[in-house]
């Protein structure tokens, strides 16, 4: 499952907003923390063998944030369209 | 009726075997007519169509109004992984949800490929005065 890259939010109507934020940047900086947060919970959690319910968590978030990829949102009125999607 | 259907039935006929050894027969015989009938266009498989689009991958949503209009992509492995999620809820939501009758862990012993699976078939078509809601898979 790839993860996304490229978040696309566009508002049109009077304050127009183009924004391609590229995800993919994060990608390096969201590893190395989950590596640090990894180590922190195992030591800590290690004498009450508590660390696999945090494990299946953090694998969990990394899975939703994952799947978020082809996620899109659009809405259009009279007055605002917003338009955002994870590619 | 194939071939090697009628040769059976013809043996039956002409007292050459018995009705059990005809029905063992038949029954040998079922997977064969199946693999030669589901070459016809109409019975291939979502899995072997050539637009390879074998399970829905997306949850629309459309509100149609008058002047409004809303769409809704959700990814499905969202929703089959967003079930997981329930793992993170705060014990005492958990335990607030339960008394009042829900269980979130039903959820997880569900089945989301079926899940899925069953998602592909739903169409909810709504039709109102000002607007028109529209739920399918894609």
């Amino acid at each position: 499952m790839m993860p996304p890259w490229l978040l696309v939010i566009k508002i049109g109507g009077k304050r127009r907003v183009n924004l391609y934020l590229p995800i993919f940047l994060l990608w390096p900086l969201v590893g190395i923390l989950w590596i640090l947060a990894a180590i922190i919970s195992l030591i800590q959690s290690r004498p009450h063998n508590a660390h696999r319910g945090r494990w299946h968590q953090i694998l969990v978030l990394l899975q939703v944030v994952s799947a978020l990829s082809g996620l899109l949102v659009e809405v259009h009125n009279s007055q605002d369209d917003v338009f955002i999607e994870f590619i | 009726m194939s071939v090697e259907r009628r040769k059976v039935l013809d043996m039956l006929m002409n007292g050459k075997i018995t009705a059990e050894e005809a029905d063992r027969l038949l029954d040998k015989l079922t997977p064969t007519i199946l693999d030669s009938t589901v070459s016809s266009p109409a019975l291939v498989s979502q899995e072997d169509s050539p637009t390879g689009h074998a399970t829905p991958r997306f949850l629309r949503v459309e509100v149609n109004g008058n002047d409004d209009r809303v769409d809704i992509r959700i990814p499905l492995k969202l929703i089959s992984t967003g079930i997981k999620l329930q793992a993170m809820m705060p014990r005492g939501a958990s335990e607030e949800l339960e008394s009042r009758g829900i269980d979130l862990r039903e959820f997880s012993k569900m089945d989301t490929d079926e899940l899925i699976n069953a998602l592909g078939e739903l169409t909810v078509d709504v039709t109102g005065k000002k607007e028109t809601v529209r739920i399918y898979c894609e």
